[in-house]
């Protein structure tokens, strides 16, 4: 069964369509690379998948055990606790606090025992906070971030924020991650690491992963599937071969994308 | 002991005293200034009422003949609940429904309600001071020579004071509640997507920093030993002063904030005159506004866009 499956998702803002039916699937484990020109609408179909934004139409079918969810409507706080996380193109790390405590804020939905739990210290609460700061630890060194837990996060450099942000959205133990234009910024080996971080994640956790991307070579090396969103609307989806070859695509956007490459 | 030694070591304690109270409620101003970047002007009066629960249940013990610390932990547990389900309540009513208008309309409500709690009180209880009752007689007496400055009753203030501070550091930096706090604070809609119910912590910050009013006020008026309806603006004020005076949004400006004005006003008092007690209180802040806006531990913040 498919993870994601969306279907006529429509979004209208004001008098302009963002949205107007856009097609997707992503199989577990896959990671979908989603294309598209400026103002295609890959930000606003990634804000109804997180709950951001309420769509005006269509359906967002979550599949991450065996019953289909419909996230379309749903709070950002509850499709959270479904299993979906993100992260932005403009990287949004809480500055003013610890590059460990923005991984514990993430695993603000895994850990369970509340205040007084804290206030107690009981023996629950103690088992239970020692696994997730371990589990926080790990996730440190699995980003490449060991031995920065203690920096304010305000302190790191651009690589490293937005290593920090993947690990936070990994905290808290997603099903599916959604990774809006990781590779901004970055120049090429920070884009290279990047590209065997997010294919470890795929590996090591097998999470799908669903990618807003404009760098080609990362796309197209790096997914399984690649979907192109034109005004609104999915005009492909395929292997990236079978993409990289459909003529209405290249007219439309890769044609000028590739010449320039 | 010198004597003029006793008299500045008895001001002190005074101001450190009163000061305390304004670190409570500053903290209350702040939490919640963190959170919504709203000013709760009706936290004063959420202090009055949590005086006057203190004096119906403080009265109660006594008809029921409770012992001076029961009947002191009765009062302050009822003001405590009761105040924070009119801090909960405050939040839901007044500031909820307006959590998207523009930054004016939550103001303003919060003046009216300031207003509403006021005069309701008046009505349903009097706007003449009423006696509260001693919580502090059963206090034993301080060592010889302490006595010279010191009340019994000035150093269990500020020993509660530093104690609920202290757990309130706790609270705000170690546990998991603080933590969704301060994710809400710096990126409300980063916190939502982590998972964080927003809503229910904002409740949460409203019924403690109510808590915290009730504590002061319970505590400020047993020593003072009379309260009216009107207590709640002037204080309100003050501590609102003492928050900008540390940093509005910081908690630990609050703290200090509210502990340096008490000094500064009881200090003027003692060596200047005390008719102008208040008028040093308000200076204070003018200074600051003027030379030292973002208070003084906090950082001059570039405008949040």
């Amino acid at each position: 069964m498919n993870l994601l499956e969306v279907s006529g998702l429509k979004k209208n803002f004001g008098g302009i369509t963002a949205l107007q039916g856009v097609e997707l699937t992503l199989r577990p484990r896959e990671i979908l690379g989603l294309i598209g020109p400026n103002g295609a609408g890959k930000t606003t179909l990634f804000n109804c998948l997180s709950g951001q934004t309420r769509p005006d139409g269509g359906t967002i079918r979550f599949c991450p055990q065996s019953r289909p969810l419909n996230l379309a409507g749903k709070r950002p706080d509850q499709v959270a606790a479904l299993g979906v996380s993100r992260t932005f193109q403009n990287i949004r790390v809480f500055g003013q606090m610890r590059v460990i405590e923005n991984l514990w804020v993430g695993r603000h939905l895994v850990t369970r025992s509340g205040f007084l739990g804290a206030l107690f210290k009981t023996s629950r609460f103690q088992k239970e906070e020692a696994e997730s700061l371990e589990l926080c630890y790990r996730l440190l060194e699995f980003v490449g971030l060991e031995g920065k837990a203690n920096l304010m996060a305000s302190e790191l450099a651009y690589g490293d924020l937005r290593r920090l942000e993947i690990a936070r959205a990994l905290a808290a133990e997603p099903k599916l991650l959604l990774l809006d234009e990781p590779a901004a910024g970055m120049n090429l080996s920070e884009t290279a690491t990047l590209d065997q971080l997010i294919l470890k994640i795929r590996q090591e956790r097998g999470i799908g992963i669903l990618l807003i991307e404009h760098d080609m070579k990362l796309v197209m090396g790096l997914c399984d599937q690649v979907l192109v969103l034109d005004q609104g609307k999915t005009l492909a989806q395929g292997k990236p071969e079978e993409i990289r070859q459909d003529p209405e695509v290249i007219a439309a956007y890769l044609g000028l994308e590739v010449e320039h490459a | 002991m010198n004597e003029g030694v006793a008299y500045f070591l008895g001001i002190c304690f005074s101001g450190l005293t009163r000061g305390s109270i304004y670190a409570l409620m500053a903290l209350g101003y702040t939490l919640v200034y963190g959170i919504l970047s709203l000013i709760n002007f009706a936290h004063g009066e959420v202090y009055m009422i949590g005086a006057f629960v203190g004096l119906v249940f403080a009265g109660l013990g006594t008809i029921l003949g409770l012992g001076p610390v029961a009947n002191a932990a009765l009062a302050l547990g009822a003001a405590i609940v009761w105040a924070g389900a009119y801090g909960f309540i405050l939040e839901r009513v007044a500031y909820r429904p307006l959590r998207r208008a523009p930054r004016l309309a939550p103001l303003i409500t919060a003046i009216g309600m300031s207003l509403f709690l006021r005069e309701f009180v008046i009505l349903a209880q009097t706007s003449d001071f009423v006696a509260f009752p001693p919580l502090f007689e059963a206090l034993p007496s301080l060592p010889q020579g302490w006595g010279e400055f010191v009340l019994p009753s000035e150093l269990l203030i500020l020993c509660s004071t530093l104690a609920v501070l202290f757990g309130l550091y706790l609270l705000v930096q170690h546990s998991k509640m603080g933590l969704a706090m301060r994710s809400i604070a710096q990126d409300p809609e980063m916190a939502r997507l982590l998972g964080i119910d927003v809503d229910k912590i904002i409740s949460f910050t409203f019924v403690l920093g109510s808590a915290l009013a009730a504590v002061g006020a319970v505590l400020i008026s047993a020593q003072i030993g009379q309260i009216n309806a009107n207590i709640g603006f002037i204080v309100g004020i003050k501590a609102f002063t003492a928050a900008v005076l540390g940093g509005v949004g910081s908690p630990g400006g609050a703290a200090l904030g509210g502990l340096v004005l008490g000094l500064t006003e009881s200090l003027a008092a003692g060596y200047l005159s005390s008719d102008y007690e208040d008028g040093f209180a308000f200076l204070v802040l003018v200074l600051i506004l003027l030379f030292r806006p973002a208070g003084l531990v906090g950082k001059n913040l570039p405008e949040k866009v």
